[in-house]
């Protein structure tokens, strides 16, 4: 089995905007606070005391798709995983110094094959490779310390959410490096928006793809119409929306790029 | 369940009485009247990319049954075009409808994962009725305009115009669905019984006249005993500010408007 390197599977923008916020003196203050105050024990005993745990016992294919993902992507330790409900969140790595997930279990719910399940536990493996549980720890810090200071976040939200943002395309190539599906790397970006039938009805990937006109009519959009683009930049700026046709076509790009389709070494 | 065809069928037959003169109100002054269809132009603006870049269009070959419904819908309303559908990632309960050059619907997942088939031609019913009745831009508006302190003052402008129109949706709703016991069904939904729960009291229509006329005497008991002033004064603010009418108002509006010889049922005679 071959093993991932952080630059096979992390995204430039992620790369670059990770950078920004670990390498400003606000993080580094933050991590200091942290470690001195022993905030990262509380930040975890807030999970750990009330998300029921995952096991080897409860939950055996998951563990063993996780093993196989901690392998695959180089990760030494293979992480806790935690359930709790929650309508909006998907799954989130947390934690500093023992990185752990956090599934809500609606999403687990909505996850009905072994192969999607392998490919979403490889982006969450990847992004502890890639410290996202760290700088989610750092941004969770700077938000806490702008909201005493008037209008504080506008200055730090655009670098945050621009992170929060293309962390998603550094996940989308763990996912697609796991399972060389292009079909199932597409599918599981409309995973949370979309039932499993209707899901399976949009034939993602194939020339009958429901969704790639969207895809299309959004980037063409945003590079030929100026207001359209500008609303766009101060939306990104000020929430982390995740653009959805944005991360289909980079999958698209990182499929033709690494010419995946044809790797054939699928679960 | 075979609905009737309401062919013809014009706002006017349905409207709520208050619904234009509220309109008027909120409207008569030109520096409002400019102020709000500047805010809609820009409303309309900022949502477009939002719904192209975090929903997902729907059509016939990817989710037929719901097109059915919404093709249905729209011809029992004799509503034409039939408006796009999206769907969104949402714990909510209401379909939306969105202005744009041309209007849409968003549905929640949450809506799609617990109504049953009867449930969400009500919900598309009162959605499509926001459009044939000219709701939407003012909607969308509300819906997006941000929230807090004196900034909540250009809402309060149209919040009683708002709940009218609230009002006549719903009463479309009622006629695209042909269901009292659904459209209750839908109004208790708000209120957090879930879909699966009162399918097992509200079976038909009778049961629910019966079961609304004692929800509607509890509310008029807990209003007569809670009647201080600062209740008073809440019960005010709530009319005022908020942009969705008391459930219980909005319950009792459309539970005369069903009873009354002349509302739900003079419609069903005539068109039917």
């Amino acid at each position: 089995m071959r093993v991932y390197k952080v630059d096979d599977f992390q995204h430039p923008q992620d790369s670059k905007f990770a950078n920004d916020i670990l390498s400003s003196k606000t993080a580094e203050k933050v991590l200091e606070k942290f470690h001195e105050t022993n905030l990262e024990e509380a930040y975890t005993y807030l999970y750990q005391s009330s998300c029921p745990q995952l096991t080897a016992q409860t939950s055996p294919k998951l563990f063993e798709l996780l093993a196989k993902a901690c392998k695959m992507f180089g990760l030494e330790k293979i992480p806790s995983v935690y359930v709790t409900r929650d309508y909006r969140e998907i799954v989130a790595v947390r934690g500093i110094n023992e990185p752990f997930l956090v599934f809500s279990s609606e999403y687990l719910r909505k996850i009905t094959d072994d192969e999607t399940l392998f490919g979403i536990l490889a982006g969450q493996v990847a992004a502890i490779r890639c410290n996202h549980h760290t700088i989610l720890c750092i941004t969770w810090g700077i938000d806490f310390a702008a909201g005493f200071i008037p209008y504080g976040s506008w200055a730090t939200d655009p670098m945050i959410n621009n992170w929060k943002r293309c962390r998603y395309f550094t996940y989308d190539r763990a996912f697609s490096l796991a399972t060389k599906s292009r079909s199932l790397s597409l599918r599981q970006v409309l995973i949370n928006v979309l039932l499993p039938d209707i899901l399976n009805r949009m034939q993602n990937g194939t020339s009958q793809d429901a969704f790639i006109n969207q895809v299309e009519d959004f980037l063409e959009t945003m590079n030929n119409n100026k207001t359209q683009a500008l609303i766009k930049k101060a939306l990104s700026m000020y929430s982390y929306k995740i653009w959805l046709p944005e991360r289909y076509s980079e999958i698209n790009k990182f499929f033709d790029e690494w010419s995946l389709d044809n790797a054939n070494q699928s679960l | 369940m075979k609905r009737k065809i309401l062919r013809g069928l014009q706002v006017s037959d349905f409207i709520h009485p208050d619904e234009e003169q509220k309109k008027k109100d909120a409207l008569s002054n030109t520096t409002v009247q400019e102020f709000l269809s500047s805010a809609a132009n820009l409303c309309r603006t900022a949502v477009d990319p939002v719904t192209q870049g975090t929903f997902v269009k729907i059509n016939e070959t990817s989710e037929p049954t719901l097109m059915r419904i919404v093709n249905e819908v729209c011809e029992i309303l004799d509503v034409s075009p039939i408006p796009d559908v999206y769907i969104c990632h949402l714990m909510y309960v209401n379909i939306s409808p969105y202005s744009s050059d041309k209007p849409y619907l968003v549905v929640p997942d949450y809506v799609l994962r617990y109504s049953d088939e009867d449930m969400l031609y009500y919900n598309f019913g009162n959605a499509v009725t926001m459009i044939k009745a000219d709701h939407v831009e003012l909607t969308t508006l509300a819906a997006y305009m941000p929230g807090g302190g004196l900034i909540e003052l250009p809402k309060l402008l149209f919040t009683a115009y708002l709940h009218c129109a609230d009002s006549t949706s719903d009463r479309g709703g009622l006629l695209a669905c042909q269901s009292f016991a659904t459209s209750v069904r839908n109004h208790f939904w708000e209120l957090g019984i879930p879909p699966n729960v009162s399918k097992n009291f509200l079976t038909n229509d009778k049961q629910a006249e019966i079961f609304v006329k004692k929800y509607l005497d509890e509310q008029k008991i807990v209003l007569e005993r809670y009647n201080g002033i600062a209740t008073q004064v809440a019960r005010k603010w709530q009319r005022m500010s908020f942009l969705e009418a008391p459930a219980n108002i909005m319950l009792r509006e459309l539970y005369n408007w069903y009873l009354d010889e002349k509302g739900y049922r003079a419609i069903m005679e005539k068109y039917g």
